[in-house]
């Protein structure tokens, strides 16, 4: 594992993208995370989200419309 | 000072929450983790929407505290990041002309592999959508800065996935 920061040598800086690669790596990282954007949220973050908007709503009753 | 009612302000929580995963999860590389980083930063958000300002950019806000509470983190565990990031590099076996799940799986492994500044700022500016004047206010630097990050960590991830020349035959 080289350490952050350290790993800039000067070839990869100044080294031209070829273009098509270049699309593909990014047309890759958006899949990438567009497949973990797709999973599912946990139920332990749904129930905080539940709870959270529970203490808002016993805590300002009557706030109904904007 | 809130002009958006509570209900609403959960609920813009819950829209940015499976980006925020996304997010958590490529920086970090294991999912306990990230929706640990998750939970806090919508516990620390709910618990400060007083000061935030509606009609600003709530996904850019959440993903600034996100992204501070990884780095305390990295700050006071870094003996322990590094064994994760080791974990990584000695799982960069799968060959790269391969397609489907095992490119998914190449491009985390290939992340793991670029220095911290280097990751989030690809990330965020490739895969999350912000701009660069919004990348350089979530990571407090210059905008140049991130355009450099950006640069160098694409040329890396095309070496990484594409061979040593990944980015020089045209």
């Amino acid at each position: 594992m080289t350490l952050p920061d350290d790993d800039n040598p000067p070839e990869t800086q100044n080294l031209p993208i070829d273009p098509k690669i270049d699309g593909l790596i990014g047309e890759k990282l958006r899949k990438y995370y567009d497949t973990l954007m797709n999973e599912p949220i946990p139920n332990r973050i749904l129930e905080l989200l539940r709870q959270l908007e529970e203490k808002e709503n016993s805590r300002q009753p009557d706030r109904g419309s904007e | 000072m809130m002009s958006s009612s509570p209900v609403d302000f959960t609920r813009h929580l819950l829209e940015v929450a499976p980006s925020l995963r996304a997010f958590a999860f490529s920086l970090c590389g294991n999912a306990d983790r990230a929706d640990d980083l998750v939970q806090e930063t919508l516990m620390r958000a709910w618990a400060s929407q007083a000061s935030f300002q509606t009609g600003t950019n709530l996904r850019a806000w959440l993903f600034t505290i996100l992204r501070n509470l990884l780095m305390s983190q990295y700050r006071k565990r870094r003996r322990e990041v590094e064994d994760i990031d080791g974990q990584f590099s000695s799982r960069l076996v799968s060959p790269p002309e391969q397609e489907g799940h095992v490119a998914i799986e190449d491009m985390k492994v290939a992340l793991a592999l670029l220095p911290q500044d280097q990751r989030e700022a690809v990330l965020l500016v490739g895969a999350s959508g912000f701009s660069y004047e919004e990348v350089a206010e979530i990571c407090g630097c210059a905008i140049g800065t991130v355009k450099s990050r950006v640069n160098r960590a694409r040329a890396r991830l095309a070496q990484l996935m594409y061979g040593p020349d990944g980015g020089a035959s045209a």
